[in-house]
């Protein structure tokens, strides 16, 4: 725990001693919004994540500085619905291609400018594309902290200069941002030994390239996202995630190349998240997020929350493979299917213990564990739950791709069964 | 007999002509190449927020217009149906000139002009 709380205290420190608090959330954005990627694909090589989400987000308070200015309005509220679809895939084991494309189902603003004087405007339609790429450049050999730099560009693919009826909808409402940007970033992943508790650190560079079309000359501020997430298994199927989203944005910069002064500043957010694993490659996340702190350069209109909802799958191209040809007909017609992962053990004493403690489980036919590419297949009918088998390993002293062994257990292995470098 | 034969036979060759003689086309085409005969705003400079608007009415000739209106940073909102005149405001992230951008069209063409509305700080 004590080791936790130096983690959590020095990232911080590094983060708020670094980079100065006097930038932002700015006004003026269009594109995809971020925030939406929390740096969780982890699969390997022949792994496809794909996720499905959709964000809503709500904003409807002026701040200057830090303070509410509840003495100004302007836009009375503003809000959109945008959904997204992402997908990313393991080209090799520390090597993954990502890309996104988003769309905008609503974005709207209100304004109520006294007098009876209402007006509206709305938008919708095709977001930006993105694509990426993330290689892992270390991990340590029990994979428990790991280093991952990312770089990602941006396609304006989407809807820009919309209209909504006789009049050019402004630069903040296009679904697409009209001009590419360019991200670069490093992700570091911790789990922390012996607890169900990890942690992930995504931090991004956005360089946003200017926009030069018919009728908009534009500059957005480059952008920094510094975000730490906290990981920890409330229950088997259930994790609770807490993120704290550091935002940062300089200022616009206009088409005569003067700095537009109220764009830009900086937000703290915090977003607690649920995630819910079901049928083995299933995950359901929902995710709330809300601002806790501001400095925004000038008078804008900042976010007040988000909820993101994203459901998501992975397939690992390997095991199914493994899997298909391993299918048997038996002779009553039973259907067996296997299953291949690797476990970690060193000699028979290993094998016999791995073995027997996956045969006890219902449905499992067979189970076989090679000692030299410590690779443990397993056949069964009907349908088993492969992560409490995987649990049920680690809790015997095993370590395998989803669950490491407790230091104790470990420890009161035989020493011909030890298989950590020393 | 004959004759009346003829006569008839006559009669009907006529008529027949008569109605599949071509229709001449009536021109009811009166669309003519968009001219913006004005545009004008109430006042050229407005302060940021949406208490101090301007009016910007555009004026123009050609028949069955559509107008169009974008300016780079500020709000346009149509007052009228057909899209003529509108309002103009701004945040304060739009202070400085604006250039507001009006095209005229129609099936025989377009036209564009440009109005300058300065929008500034109360402070200053």
């Amino acid at each position: 725990m004590l080791t936790l709380k130096r983690v959590v205290i020095f990232t911080l420190l590094l983060y708020f001693c670094i980079f100065p608090i006097n930038l932002n959330a700015q006004c003026c954005v269009a594109g995809n919004p971020s925030g939406s990627t929390d740096g969780q694909s982890t699969g390997g090589k022949n792994s496809l994540d794909i996720s499905l989400g959709d964000m809503f987000s709500y904003s409807d308070t002026y701040y200057s500085g830090s303070k509410v200015r509840d003495d100004y309005k302007y836009i009375k509220d503003s809000y959109f619905n945008f959904s997204s679809f992402s997908a990313s895939y393991g080209l090799t084991d520390k090597l993954r291609i990502s890309a996104e494309i988003g769309y905008y189902t609503s974005k709207i603003q209100n304004f109520d400018f006294g007098g009876g004087q209402k007006f509206n405007r709305k938008a919708f339609g095709l977001g930006d594309g993105s694509i990426g790429f993330s290689y892992n450049i270390f991990s340590n050999h029990s994979n428990t902290f790991s280093i991952t730099p990312t770089i990602r560009a941006t396609l304006p693919i989407g809807t820009f200069d919309q209209m909504y009826g006789p009049v050019v909808l402004p630069i903040d409402l296009q679904p697409s941002s009209g001009g590419y940007k360019y991200e670069g970033g490093i992700i570091f992943f911790k789990h922390i030994e012996n607890s169900d508790f990890s942690l992930i650190s995504v931090n991004t560079f956005e360089y946003s390239q200017r926009i030069n079309t018919e009728r908009t000359n534009y500059k957005y501020g480059n952008l920094y996202n510094f975000s730490l997430l906290g990981i920890y298994k409330i229950a088997e199927p259930l994790s609770g995630l807490l993120k704290i989203r550091a935002q940062i944005r300089d200022k616009a910069i206009d088409d005569a190349g003067k700095i537009i002064e109220a764009t830009g500043g900086f937000v703290l957010f915090i977003a607690p998240q649920l995630e819910l694993k079901f049928l083995d490659s299933w995950k359901l996340s929902l995710q709330y997020e809300a601002p806790i702190y501001r400095d925004l350069n000038g008078l804008q209109l900042s976010n007040k929350y988000a909820v993101n909802a994203r459901i998501s799958k992975t397939i690992d191209f390997n095991s199914h493979t493994k899997a298909k040809t391993a299918y048997k007909e038996v002779a009553e017609g039973v259907v067996l299917t296997q299953s291949i992962f690797k476990v970690e053990g060193s000699c028979d004493m290993c094998k016999e213990r791995i073995e027997t403690t996956v045969m006890a489980f219902e449905n499992v036919v067979k189970a076989v564990w090679d000692a030299k590419t410590k690779m443990l297949e397993i056949s069964y009918q009907n349908q088993i739950n492969l992560d409490a088998i995987k649990k049920a390993l680690a809790d015997v002293g095993h370590d395998n791709d989803s669950y490491k062994a407790k230091d104790d257990v470990y420890e009161a292995l035989p020493g011909c069964c030890k298989y950590r470098p020393e | 007999m004959k004759y009346r034969i003829l006569v008839i036979a006559v009669l009907l060759f006529t008529a027949v002509l008569w109605s599949c003689k071509e229709e001449t086309p009536v021109n009811n085409d009166t669309t003519t190449v968009p001219q913006i005969v004005s545009l004008t705003a109430d006042k050229p400079e407005i302060l940021f927020g949406g208490a101090d608007p301007t009016i910007i009415t555009c004026t123009a000739t050609g028949g069955e217009l559509a107008y169009k209106w974008d300016v780079d940073l500020g709000d346009i909102f149509p007052l009228n149906a057909e899209g003529s005149q509108v309002r103009f405001t701004g945040s304060p992230c739009c202070l400085g000139k604006k250039y507001i951008k009006c095209t005229v069209s129609n099936d025989k063409g377009s036209i564009k002009d440009t109005i300058i509305i300065t929008i500034k700080d109360p402070v200053f």
